[in-house]
Parts: structure tokens; C-alpha cells; sequence
């Protein structure tokens, strides 16, 4: 077992604005042995800080756990929270033990009771990344449209960082320009919090939400719940363990918790929710692989699956999209295995067999899912194929194709 | 769009709480088109309070609501986070199967908005008496689980396997308290209609039932916890057993908590020897008699009981040891039992009995099965024989 990670928070204030810090001794892999994860809040030059450090500590904590290292916080955490993160590794662990070698324990100084204020409305801080899900959801708290179900909410954040990296200021600025709409259709006021606490890409996208709570926390005394959406509905056929809602939820603590919003509908339930709302539709952005940060590129597979989404709700010319979907995008994509296939699945598929959809992009859609050969069979494939001639494969790879 | 927009087509429902009669708390449907549903508690040990919030009845009748048109206007007061919650509960299994389930439209004469407990200290627990549910008590009770709650109160409820009609209840409580009076923790054991009244829903489980019993029982812990359903190795099974929910029972008085799920039955009765040898008596999984009762021996639930006990290396008081029979008999179309009978296969203290190498076998055999399954509904998905692979 190797040595814990011993973690303290900091707080000060750098060019006028509110910066943040959990500082972490002892840290074995990259970045050894002292690591700061960090939070600036653009335009804010002081806030409240937060009477416990539980929701900063669900990024470390995975990292931590890739690296067989226990945690021991120099600071106060909630016993809601405490509870909560080690269950989190817990089942984290159980899920993915190649990737977690144990579920390490987390440990803190101290345990602090902590009660809001009993008046106090349960509103939200809502992220905005502004892809779809995220659309959905803060369209639909902040327009009151989930009915009894609607959580006010009290600010939006977008977090520079995860998306779009640090360097990339030009990217993030496209983005949330391009998010203008939205924000400007809610009328309430919206944050940047800019972080490191991504760090490498070793624990995403399972610490996508535990990251974005750490967050909005910063914003936590304004209201109790960090609104997230989700990404896999409850219903897909096959567990996606990404990010499921269950698993999020224990990203919470007893000062602020989080809520993940959506998991009841699928990207085409929520995309006939937006209709009505044209601009909102068009400021959509769901891909990072384009040339120009502003626009999505229209032809990724996160694109065609989305146009493909606008398509099942009714709407062929997507206005998120410069052009409308055509068949040989779908052509185009790659799907050698199960892997890569699996969101058009999920996300996907799924909701277009129910809704009973037509037409020759679905008639294509539906048999390149169908030719998708199963995992065991490209691993056969794969063994087989270094005994066989050239030709034959060719064969073979055109009748698969 | 599925209904979750859409106008209610018809009056909506009403729950509304009846007078305190016979101890028992009260709770009544009355629907448009329906005859009234009355689900009833009570608690063999004291009598129940009125309760502030009608939290718990709504969740217990959930299974008739998103059966039917699912709109209920609750004739008394709700907790906001309730409200929330059971509204996602039933937009997920409109989710899972729009065909028999429909999204809940949830309304009440008043919704209460109060900032949820903090993590308590002290909970209450839920005890079926299941491996699962003894090894989430002992765990806790053991402060096994970083952050572990002490164990204030054990709720049974009784009515939800078996007859319980062929047994006294009074019997039953006494078995409870038995062998739950040596942790040290209070007993309440609650009668209930529920599963009578059409109530359980076998794709829902029992859950909704227990979390009504919890908050009508234990409201003045703010927090009770119950075991989860299932492994998680079975969410990962095709197909799965059901959505995977947070803890959506959660209401803003009360929080209601799953726990465990990552254990496996070996390592359970493992712990529940090392920490509480006294409850292994207790543990039946029996699907078929009331528990707290002598177990049938050959339902799943027995089976896997009794091969969770032989693999950590002891004997059951009450089911024979596994034979290749038992293993023979198995469930494996039910994903949990597939699962828990998967993690015990491959967590047994003394390998090498005719159980486990039977048990081995049929694991081996489910794998190859699986993947010959796989293999075949690409064949004919990708042919044009079958449908689309994998759904």
C-alpha cells in the first residue's frame, strides 16, 4: 500500500480575483510528490469560504485511487460527505478495478455538522457547458418547464478547463459566446470558474461530475444543490459506467449536493423539448473537432448522433448545423467494434427504434449498426487474421464493410 | 414527446390519510376510473403518529400510479424533495418501459420546502433479514464503512415474502427482536397491507414499501438506510436487472440511503461471522415463506444463501449444503441471482468441493453461453434474419 495523500485547502486572492487551492502532499505518479489543483473565479475578488472542503475532493479522490493512495484531508468535511466520497470509490472500484486497484478510505481531521439556513429555498447552481444535455437542463429549471420538479435556479457556471483547455482561450471564449442565448433567455447571473483540476485525461470522464460540482461549490452559499445533467438515460438496455446518475449523486455532501437532472429523457426527448426554442437549438455545441472552436464540426460521430437526435424529434435541418444531415455522413462514420458504437446505441438507436422512425438515413444507420461484429469476434478476427492471405482478408473486410 | 408533457387526459387521483384506527396508519387512493387503494402501517411495538408529511404513502403507492394515469393530487402536505424525487423515479421508469409505466404529475394541498438533514450519526435501518440487508447492519454496526452511522433503530416490515398470513405476526417479532436486541438497538416491526393490496411490483421491487415504513417510523432520526437489490456486477449483466437510481426515496425531513452492492455474498457472511455471529441464524433469502420463518431450501434465494455460507467455509442452521442439484436449479435468467451466483463462484474459502466445481461449471457455461448468444444475434442482426444487435 503506498503512502496517503495528505491534502490542505488555501485560499487568496491573485489579479483581483478569488483563487482557490487544494494543495496535495505526497502524491505518487505524475505530478509527484506535490500537486495543486486550482480554482479562479474571473470578476470575483471575494467570496464565503465554504464551512466544509467535501466537494473538492471528488477529483483527487480518483486519482488517489488510481494510485493506490488513501487520502487524509487537513481540513473540515461533512460526515454526509465523507460517507458519501468513500462510497463513491467504493463502488468506483467495483466497477472498474483495472483502472482502481483498491477503494482507498478518505479520511479527515475533522468532522463538522453543518445545517443551511432553515429558510434558505432549495435553488440550484446550474453548469452550462452548453452541449445538449446541459442545454436541456438549465432551460428547463430556469423556465420553471419541469413543473412541480423545477429547481430554481440562482446562477449558471461555466468552467473553463474541462472542454476546453487552459490554453485554449479562443476555444472557451467561442463557447461561450455561442452560449449567449441561452444565458441571455434565462436572466440569471452566470460565472466562469476556471480550474486545473482536470489535470491529465486519466480519470475522465468518470470524474466529469465530481469535477464540475467542485465548481460550482464555489458558489455554494447562494444555494444548496449543484444542478448537473445527465448523460445516459435510466432506460438504455446496456449500463453505461461513465457517469451514471446513481453514482454521481455521491459527489454530494451535507453543505451542497448534487443533483443530476435529465436521466429520466433521452437526447430526443430533450431535443422536442427545446423546439420552441429556435436560438437556444442553434447555439448547441456538442464537438470539439472542428478547425473553428465556434461551429461543430457536422461530421464526428458525437455531430451525426446529435443531427440524427434532431432527426427522430422531426427536425432534418438541425440549426445547430451549417448544413443539413445527408446519408453519407452516416456512410462515413467508423464503427470497426462494439467500443466506438456504443453511444449511437445508447444515445442513439434506441430512441429512434421506439419512435418508430423512416427514411434512408435511418435505413443506412440501421445497417451499419447491424454489421457492428461483437468484441469477441474482432479479438477471433484479430488471431485469425495474422494466419490468413492478404486477399482473403480483403474479402472478408469487404463483405463486412 | 412521451407523456411526461402532456396534459393529465383525467381528473388526477387523490391520496388523502384516513382517521388512526386499530393503531393502524391509514393512507387512501381514491382514483377517477378505479376502485380506492387503502395501504395501511402499523407498528406492533407503539402506536404511530399521524405523520407531518405524507412522503412514505406516496412512495408505496407509486407502483398503482404509474401503472395508471399517474396524476395524484395529495390531499395534505408533501416535502418538495419528495416531490422532486418521485417525479424522476417515475420519469425513469417511463424510461425503462413506456409501455406499462407513465410519468408521475404530482401535486398537493401543500409542498414544504425545508433545507434536508444533515448526515446523521444515528439511523435506522432497514432489515429484511437477507444476507444483503444483515451485512449493511453488521457493516455499519461494525464501523466496517468509512463514515459508518450507528445503528439506532432495526425496522422489519412484515407482509412482504411469503404468507405471513400462515404465521403470527407477534412470532415473527419476537424472532426480530431476538436477535436484533444484541446490537443494542431498539425494534420496530410494521405490518403492512401493501403487497395485498397489489402494492409490489415484482420489476420495482419492494423498496418503495420499506422507504414508506422508514419515514412513517423513523422520522425522528432523519435518516435511514436500506441494502441495495442487487450487486453491481448484475448492472452490468445484459439484460440488467433495472434502472439504477440514486436515492430517490429521499424526502426534505428524512433522507432514505441504499448501501452496499459491492460486497460479495461470500465476503458477507465473512463479515457477519467475524463481527455479529449471532445474526447468521437470522439470514434467509427465501423467496417463498415469510423470513424470520424456516427457509424452503430450493427457491434461488435459498440456494444462493446456502452457497454464500459453504463458500466462507460454513453451514447454514437451516438449508442443507449445496449439492450440484441445487446449482442445477438456479435462476440464471434472473440477473441478480446470475451475479451473486458469479461473485461466489469465484470467492470460495476452500475450492474444490462438488458444489463450487458445479458452481464453476455453470459460470463457465453462462460465459460461453453469452458470448455464443452474442456471436449468434449478430449473425442474423447483420443477415437481416434478426433485430438490430445489441439493443
Amino acid at each position: 500500500m503506498s503512502q496517503p495523500v495528505h491534502i490542505w485547502f488555501e485560499e487568496g486572492q491573485e489579479d483581483g480575483e478569488v483563487v482557490r487551492r487544494l494543495v496535495c502532499e505526497g502524491v505518487v505518479g505524475p505530478g509527484a510528490p506535490r500537486l495543486d489543483l486550482w480554482w479562479r473565479i474571473p470578476g470575483i475578488a471575494s467570496l464565503p469560504v465554504p464551512p466544509v472542503l467535501d466537494s473538492l475532493l471528488g477529483g483527487p479522490l480518483l486519482w488517489a485511487a488510481m494510485s493506490n493512495q488513501d487520502i487524509v484531508v487537513h481540513g473540515p468535511v461533512s460526515a454526509g460527505g465523507l460517507y458519501n466520497l468513500n462510497q463513491l470509490v467504493e463502488v468506483r472500484q467495483r466497477f472498474s478495478p483495472e483502472r482502481y486497484p483498491r477503494a482507498i478510505e478518505l479520511r479527515a481531521d475533522s468532522i463538522v455538522e453543518v445545517a443551511r439556513d432553515a429558510n434558505e429555498p432549495s435553488k440550484a447552481i446550474a453548469a452550462l457547458s452548453g452541449g445538449l444535455d446541459s442545454t436541456f437542463t438549465v432551460v428547463r429549471h430556469g423556465l420553471g418547464l419541469a413543473g412541480e420538479a423545477t429547481i430554481p435556479i440562482a446562477a449558471i457556471v461555466m468552467v473553463h478547463g474541462f472542454d476546453a483547455s487552459l490554453d485554449r482561450m479562443d476555444q472557451f471564449d467561442a463557447m461561450r459566446r455561442r452560449a449567449e442565448p441561452t444565458i441571455k433567455l434565462l436572466d440569471v447571473p452566470f460565472h466562469v470558474v476556471r480550474t486545473n483540476s482536470r489535470l491529465d485525461w486519466r480519470t475522465w470522464p468518470q470524474s466529469a461530475i465530481p469535477l464540475t460540482a467542485s465548481a460550482l461549490s464555489h458558489f455554494g452559499h447562494l444555494a444548496p444543490i449543484a444542478l448537473v445533467s445527465a448523460g445516459a438515460p435510466y432506460g438504455i438496455p446496456r449500463f453505461s459506467i461513465g457517469h451514471p446518475t446513481l453514482i454521481e449523486s455521491l459527489a454530494s455532501g451535507d453543505w451542497f449536493r448534487v443533483v443530476t437532472d435529465g436521466t429520466g429523457f433521452g437526447r430526443v426527448d430533450k431535443v422536442e423539448m427545446l423546439a420552441p426554442f429556435r436560438d437556444v437549438l442553434a447555439a448547441i455545441k456538442v464537438c470539439w473537432a472542428g478547425d473553428d472552436p465556434g461551429k461543430n464540426c457536422g461530421m464526428c460521430e458525437k455531430c451525426v448522433m446529435t443531427r440524427l437526435n434532431f432527426l427522430a424529434a422531426g427536425i432534418r435541418d438541425a440549426p445547430c448545423y451549417e448544413t443539413p444531415l445527408n446519408p453519407e455522413m452516416i456512410a462515413r462514420l467508423a464503427m470497426p467494434s462494439m467500443t466506438p458504437a456504443r453511444d449511437l446505441f445508447r444515445m442513439c438507436w434506441n430512441e429512434i427504434e421506439a419512435r418508430k422512425c423512416r427514411g434512408p438515413e435511418i435505413d443506412l444507420l440501421r445497417k451499419r449498426l447491424s454489421r457492428v461484429p461483437p468484441d469477441v469476434v474482432i479479438e477471433g478476427r484479430k488471431k485469425i487474421a495474422r494466419w490468413l492471405p492478404r486477399p482473403v482478408k480483403q474479402l472478408i473486410k469487404r463483405a463486412l464493410a | 414527446m412521451p407523456s411526461k408533457s402532456d396534459p393529465p387526459a383525467r381528473s388526477p387521483s387523490r391520496l388523502s390519510l384516513a382517521p388512526i384506527s386499530d393503531a393502524r396508519v391509514t393512507g387512501v387512493l381514491v382514483g377517477a376510473d378505479a376502485d380506492p387503494v387503502s395501504v395501511s402501517f402499523e407498528s406492533l411495538s407503539r402506536h404511530l403518529e399521524m405523520p407531518e408529511h405524507l412522503d412514505g404513502f406516496i412512495a408505496v403507492l407509486l407502483p398503482a400510479l404509474l401503472r395508471t394515469d399517474a396524476a395524484v393530487h395529495v390531499s395534505g402536505t408533501l416535502t418538495r424533495e419528495a416531490v422532486r424525487n418521485l417525479i424522476e423515479f417515475s420519469e425513469g421508469w417511463e424510461n425503462w418501459n413506456s409501455g406499462r409505466y407513465h410519468a408521475l404529475r404530482l401535486s398537493a394541498d401543500r409542498v414544504i420546502d425545508p433545507p434536508l438533514p444533515a448526515f446523521s450519526r444515528r439511523a435506522a435501518f432497514a432489515w429484511s433479514g437477507s444476507l444483503r440487508s444483515t451485512h449493511t447492519l453488521v457493516r455499519h454496526h461494525a464501523r466496517r464503512v468509512p463514515g459508518a452511522v450507528g445503528v439506532a433503530r432495526i425496522v422489519h416490515v412484515i407482509g412482504l415474502q411469503g404468507d405471513a398470513r400462515t404465521v403470527s405476526t407477534d412470532a415473527i417479532a419476537a424472532e426480530v427482536n431476538k436477535h436484533a436486541e444484541r446490537l443494542g438497538a431498539t425494534v420496530e416491526c410494521v405490518v403492512t397491507n401493501a403487497r395485498e393490496v397489489g402494492l409490489v411490483e415484482a420489476e420495482m421491487g419492494m423498496l418503495p414499501v420499506v422507504a414508506a415504513a422508514l419515514h412513517l417510523t423513523a422520522a425522528d432520526l432523519k435518516l435511514g438506510f436500506h441494502a441495495r437489490r442487487w450487486p453491481f456486477s448484475a448492472q452490468l449483466r445484459y439484460p440488467r436487472p433495472d434502472p439504477a437510481f440514486p436515492d430517490l426515496f429521499c424526502g426534505s425531513r428524512m433522507l432514505i440511503r441504499a448501501d452496499g452492492g459491492v460486497t460479495t455474498p461470500t465476503q458477507m457472511v465473512r463479515e457477519i461471522l467475524e463481527y455479529a455471529p449471532f445474526l447468521l441464524t437470522a439470514i434467509s433469502g427465501c423467496s417463498e415463506r415469510p423470513r424470520f420463518t424456516p427457509p424452503c431450501g430450493v427457491c434461488s434465494g435459498c440456494v444462493i444463501t446456502s452457497l454464500a455460507f459453504a463458500a466462507a467455509g460454513i453451514s447454514h442452521h437451516a438449508l442443507p449444503p449445496p449439492a450440484a442439484l441445487d446449482v442445477a436449479r438456479l435462476q440464471w435468467s434472473d440477473p441478480v441471482v446470475a451475479a451473486e451466483a458469479t461473485e461466489i463462484a469465484s470467492d470460495w474459502s476452500n475450492p474444490g468441493s462438488r458444489a463450487h466445481l458445479a458452481l464453476r461449471r455453470r459460470v463457465k457455461s453462462d460465459q460461453t453461453n453469452t458470448t455464443r448468444v452474442e456471436v449468434r444475434r449478430w449473425l442474423a442482426s447483420a443477415s437481416g434474419l434478426g433485430p438490430i444487435w445489441p439493443r
